[in-house]
């Protein structure tokens, strides 16, 4: 087999990060770890099955809930890339709420 | 004194702030995504518990006739039960949207699991490899649920 894991492991990551643009940085810890987890698996799969220690059938299934667990970590880094969005509209909030009470003349805020 | 340009711009701001404010604010606070639901922690918890004793013991068991699917019947049945009411109450809450597709494949790789081991367990290399994959699932949706109580 020839394949390594930095060979795959670049490219997830680079695809991930185009993808989440500017909310990179606050998840890039999460998902370099998660995706180094991944890029192991697919390695292993292809070393089980040219073990024969799984059947191709199962190797294709392995690979569809290989698919499904990196959908589900894009998904949480997703997730935090919203929540630190709305930590910081909240922040922004927060520091203008003084001076838009004022200027409203009732507490809004 | 103020001009009436400055009175109309006064105004025109404070039905702008108002408006973009009112829409976008609940309680004081920006809401994107669903709260953080005790109920789902919970119940995803105990899922995944049964998921690892289950995987625990097919590794002790692989290549064995203990191993065969038709010996862990009652497992699948179980966690398709636990998998179906977890959906339905993350479906329940507003803005859950990222939570109910985590859940939603979860249910088809606990599927496919039932695939895999239909075929047969042959070696603990491959228990181990899905144990691997259904932890890594499992952490990243409690990450994203526990991330919800915002430091709360």
């Amino acid at each position: 087999m020839n394949l390594n894991l930095q060979e795959i492991l670049n490219p997830m990551l680079s695809a991930a990060q185009k993808e989440l643009g500017n909310k990179w940085p606050d998840v890039k810890d999460y998902a370099d770890a998660e995706f180094k987890k991944l890029g192991e698996s697919l390695l292993s799969i292809a070393a089980m099955r040219a073990e024969n220690k799984i059947t191709e059938r199962q190797a294709e299934l392995l690979f569809d809930i290989q698919r499904n667990t990196a959908r589900t970590v894009m998904l949480t880094v997703e997730g935090l890339g919203i929540l630190a969005v709305e930590g910081a509209i909240n922040a922004a909030l927060g520091a203008v709420k003084g001076s838009v009470n004022t200027a409203l003349g009732w507490t809004l805020l | 004194m103020e001009t009436a340009k400055q009175t109309i711009y006064r105004n025109v701001m404070r039905y702008l702030l108002a408006l973009v404010l009112a829409l976008s604010a609940s309680a004081c606070t920006v809401r994107l995504i669903a709260d953080y639901d005790a109920a789902t922690d919970k119940a995803v918890t105990a899922l995944q518990r049964e998921v690892e004793t289950f995987f625990v013991k097919l590794a002790n068991t692989a290549g064995t006739t203990a191993a065969d699917y038709s010996r862990h019947r009652d497992f699948y049945e179980r966690i398709k039960v636990d998998i179906a009411a977890i959906e339905v109450r993350v479906a329940a809450k507003p803005r859950n949207e990222l939570t109910l597709e985590q859940i939603k494949l979860l249910r088809d790789s606990l599927s496919k699991l039932e695939e895999i081991h239909k075929e047969g367990i042959r070696d603990s290399k491959l228990v181990e490899h899905l144990r691997g994959q259904f932890n890594t699932a499992f952490v990243a949706i409690l990450k994203l649920e526990l991330t919800k109580q915002r430091g709360e």
